[in-house]
């Protein structure tokens, strides 16, 4: 093989040796890849000791995504209630010990006195040295410092290093306005648990549905970037939009308030309806809780009190009898009664006026205006009982009103064939059957609408976290209740009411105001009737009606009387009038004679 | 000079692309029998250029594990930059809220009733109606009451964060409304009749409804 070319000579024989060589080589690498590759399906599919498995949920983090819990606003947006970020500070009190830190200035580690950090830290938290040493320091693994602490004062505590000091973020609610609109919102507890109101109700649309999260974190903390992740998105809640208007609900507040508390009486409330389409506007206590602090007020009203308390309407109940004769019989507003003070019926104690007056010859419309319950009884008498009683549940008297709050405003009608003797009489003037504010405000606002009832509305849609508005579905759908005449000739009645009758107080300059008022008795705890309920419901303006605003005073310990509900209703009226822009037209009245013969001014 | 060498002069030539070395070649055919077959081991080149694709690998394999160590490393680095990120926005976020729960609190229609008092307002009388067709004015409507204002009953939003922990609202806090300073009645006199703001005698006024000034009793 010696050849003259080296090259020649070293290339041939090389592929010989080099191949068995390689080929022991490559054999050997082939066993040891073998080996690992076994080892690998060992570890990772076999799997016998669950180490892959377990190095995997090491790695594998889950998390859940909390979704927000929509928002309460009133009719225009403005936020009524929303969630907000707070913490909670907690201390592990077994860790709360002197520690080490760095001196960057001295640049070494110093032992820190524990009780001096506590000092500081009772200063960024404004509270007492001793309450925070108290609640630091001892072997509890758990303890609050303080809950519900803005993230500013949690950065300055995290500041502090203090080891075994958290912040805990939790979900918690404000109530930006207060007291306004507080008994139908509600409130939640400490623990984020919905108690009263809106929020206990309709907790399923605002709380959403949480979402998850699982990605993989390496042995410092930070997530692997190129493992895979899981990501279920949360849904937040959805906010309720409602119909209330906050300055209204608010001013309608502080004017059943203040009435209220000037006759000392047990309650006072207030609604106001939108006329055309039932929307309330307002749902007023006198006394209103504050969700952002609900143990600050009696239990009894940190519910929307207007809405869970029926009572016996008195007089405003006549508007239904009046309208009901209208609507079924030949009677019109003009038409003509004897209307003595007294009047008798068989095996009856006799139905008597609020005062003694003279027999006249009055009008529908005066018998409306003076509020005379012996001439409202002869018209509820041109009716038989079944027929009043189908009007009486059309406008909504003896039915539930469902707003969306955790109870319906109720009312209890009897059946005609239960009613007594007695009670087919008082039925007539509004006694003898219960209602709430809501109901009274509803059955003027279909006598205002034309006679069509369009069921009262608490909350107008929902808002998706994606911003899609679904209107809410209405509790019924809209009836006709009595006709357009009808209806015409009730408005004109209840403007006599005002320019000629019980209630001028409720008069408002340059508007024409119509409305009804009512001096209820009202039994007690004995049965026994022994207190007044007041009220008046007002509509206005006349010539194309926009608002009817309801207000009730119950059992008032000093004076008191329709007279001064009506002009807080008046006022409350007034308010929206001008806050809705509403012109006034300075128009005359159109109002119907109160006796059948002149003079038309006679002594009550 | 050897077939082989010669062979390996042709490739050569070959590879640089000379097309006169091959007319040469076929220019000597009588050669070419007795030669052929060590022309066959042309593998020679290879090895050379073997070291080459070693290199090259070596090289590839290189720079495919450094760009992976690049990648690791920045893209680590972006997590922490992420999460830097992150604290920054629920910083801001956190910051956002805050703000808007402050216009909230100031914007509650209680507390806005209250400054308004503070400052002497009233409230407003009804809009006065123009009808455009005959160009009449409507009738005036009310005008604004000087004790219109009741703000007594709906007491200012609870601090719904001092009742979670427990504590009574301080009275001080309640009257107190937070935000912008609000006017005593005697500054808001002052402003009105257009002389400097006087010292504030004994301290600040009692919050509460101001008292009429001249200007709201004429009416």
């Amino acid at each position: 093989m010696a050849g003259p070319d080296p090259r020649g000579s070293t290339t041939v024989p090389a592929p010989g040796d080099l191949g068995l060589r390689s080929r022991a080589a490559m054999l050997a690498l082939v066993a040891l890849l073998l080996l690992l590759g076994l080892r690998l399906v060992w570890v990772q599919g076999v799997d016998p000791t669950g180490q892959a498995a377990a190095a995997m949920d090491e790695r594998l983090t889950t998390q859940e995504i909390r979704p927000e819990r929509g928002a309460i606003t009133d009719r225009d947006g403005h936020i009524l209630a929303e969630s907000v970020r707070r913490y909670d500070i907690v201390a592990d009190q077994r860790i709360v010990k002197d520690f080490k830190e760095y001196d960057v200035e001295r640049r070494e580690q110093v032992l820190v006195d524990v009780g001096s950090r506590l000092a500081t830290l009772a200063d960024v938290l404004d509270m007492p040295e001793e309450e925070v040493r108290a609640r630091t320091l001892g072997s509890s693994p758990y303890s609050v410092v303080k809950a519900s602490v803005t993230p500013e004062v949690r950065d300055r505590v995290m500041a502090l290093n203090l080891p075994g000091v958290l912040a805990e973020a939790v979900d918690r609610r404000t109530y930006p306005n207060g007291a306004v609109a507080g008994g139908v919102l509600g409130f939640m507890g400490r623990d984020g648990v919905p108690l009263e109101g809106l929020e206990k109700s309709q907790d399923e649309v605002l709380s959403g549905t949480p979402g998850e999260r699982s990605f993989e974190v390496g042995a410092d903390g930070i997530r692997i970037p190129i493992a895979e992740q899981e990501v279920t998105p949360a849904v937040d809640g959805a906010d309720l939009r409602l119909t209330l208007d906050k300055d209204a609900q608010w001013y309608a507040q502080e004017a059943v308030a203040a009435l209220a508390e000037k006759h000392d009486a047990e309650w006072a409330n207030a609604v106001v309806m939108d006329v055309r389409t039932g929307e309330l506007l307002v749902l007023a206590d006198s006394t209103t809780v504050d969700p952002g602090d609900p143990s600050a007020t009696p239990a009894e009203f940190r519910t929307a009190t207007v809405v869970r308390t029926p009572y016996e309407p008195g007089s405003t109940g006549k508007a239904v009898t009046m309208a009901a004769a209208i609507d079924a019989t030949d009677l019109t507003a003009h038409s003509g009664f004897e209307v003595p003070d007294r009047l008798e019926f068989p095996g009856q104690p006799p139905i008597r006026d609020a005062s003694s007056h003279a027999t006249f010859e009055m009008t529908v419309a005066g018998i409306f205006a003076r509020s005379y319950n012996t001439g409202t009884v002869q018209i509820a008498e041109r009716l038989s009982d079944e027929r009043r009683h189908e009007y009486m549940r059309a406008f909504g008297i003896g039915g539930p009103i469902e707003l969306g709050l955790p109870y319906p405003a109720t009312s209890v009608l009897q059946e005609p064939e239960d009613w007594d003797g007695r009670q087919r009489l008082v039925n007539a003037f509004g006694q003898g059957y219960t209602v709430t504010t809501v109901h009274t405000a509803q059955q003027f606002q279909a006598l205002a609408n034309g006679g069509v009832l369009e069921p009262a509305r608490l909350i107008r849609s929902t808002v998706d976290a994606d911003g899609a508005e679904h209107r809410w579905p209405a509790a019924a759908e809209p009836r006709r209740v009595v006709s357009e005449d009808t209806a015409r000739q009730m408005l004109g009645m209840m403007e006599t009411v005002v320019t000629q009758g019980t209630s001028g107080t409720a008069a408002i300059p340059g508007y024409r105001v119509g409305g009804k008022s009512s001096t209820a008795q009202v039994a007690g705890r004995t049965g026994t009737y022994d207190g007044f309920n007041y009220g008046f419901t007002a509509v206005a303006p006349l010539d194309d009606p926009r608002f009817v605003v309801s207000v009730s005073m119950n059992r008032p310990a000093s004076g008191g009387s329709s007279a001064v509900v009506a002009a807080t209703a008046s006022r409350i009226m007034a308010h929206l009038l001008g806050q809705a822009g509403v012109p006034a037209t300075g128009d005359g009245p159109q109002d119907y004679h109160v006796f059948v013969d002149d003079p038309q001014e006679r002594p009550w | 000079m050897t077939a082989y060498e010669e062979a390996g002069m042709s490739a050569q030539a070959r590879m640089d692309g000379a097309p006169a070395a091959w007319q040469q070649a076929e220019a000597a055919p009588g050669r070419r029998p007795s030669q052929r077959t060590p022309l066959a081991v042309v593998p020679a080149p290879l090895p050379r250029s073997g070291s080459g694709v070693a290199v090259l690998c070596a090289v590839v394999l290189l720079v495919a594990l450094a760009l992976v160590l690049v990648m690791n490393i920045s893209m680590s680095n972006r997590q922490y930059a992420l999460i830097d990120l992150r604290d920054r926005q629920v910083e801001v976020t956190e910051a956002n809220e805050r703000l808007a729960e402050q216009v909230g609190y100031l914007d509650a229609p209680q507390n806005l009733a209250a400054r308004a008092d503070a400052l002497g307002m009233v409230p407003a009388a009804g809009a006065g109606i123009v009808d455009a067709s005959s160009g009449q004015i409507a009738p005036a409507t009310a005008r604004g009451e000087a004790a219109g204002l009741v703000t007594a009953h709906v007491g200012p939003p609870a601090d719904a964060d001092e009742a979670r922990q427990g504590l009574a609202a301080s009275a001080a806090a309640q009257a107190e409304l937070a935000g912008p300073r609000t006017l005593t009645p005697e500054e808001a006199a002052a402003a009105a009749s257009g002389s400097a703001a006087p010292a504030v005698e004994g301290g600040a006024g009692t919050p509460g409804p101001a008292e009429p000034t001249d200007g709201s009793d004429e009416h």
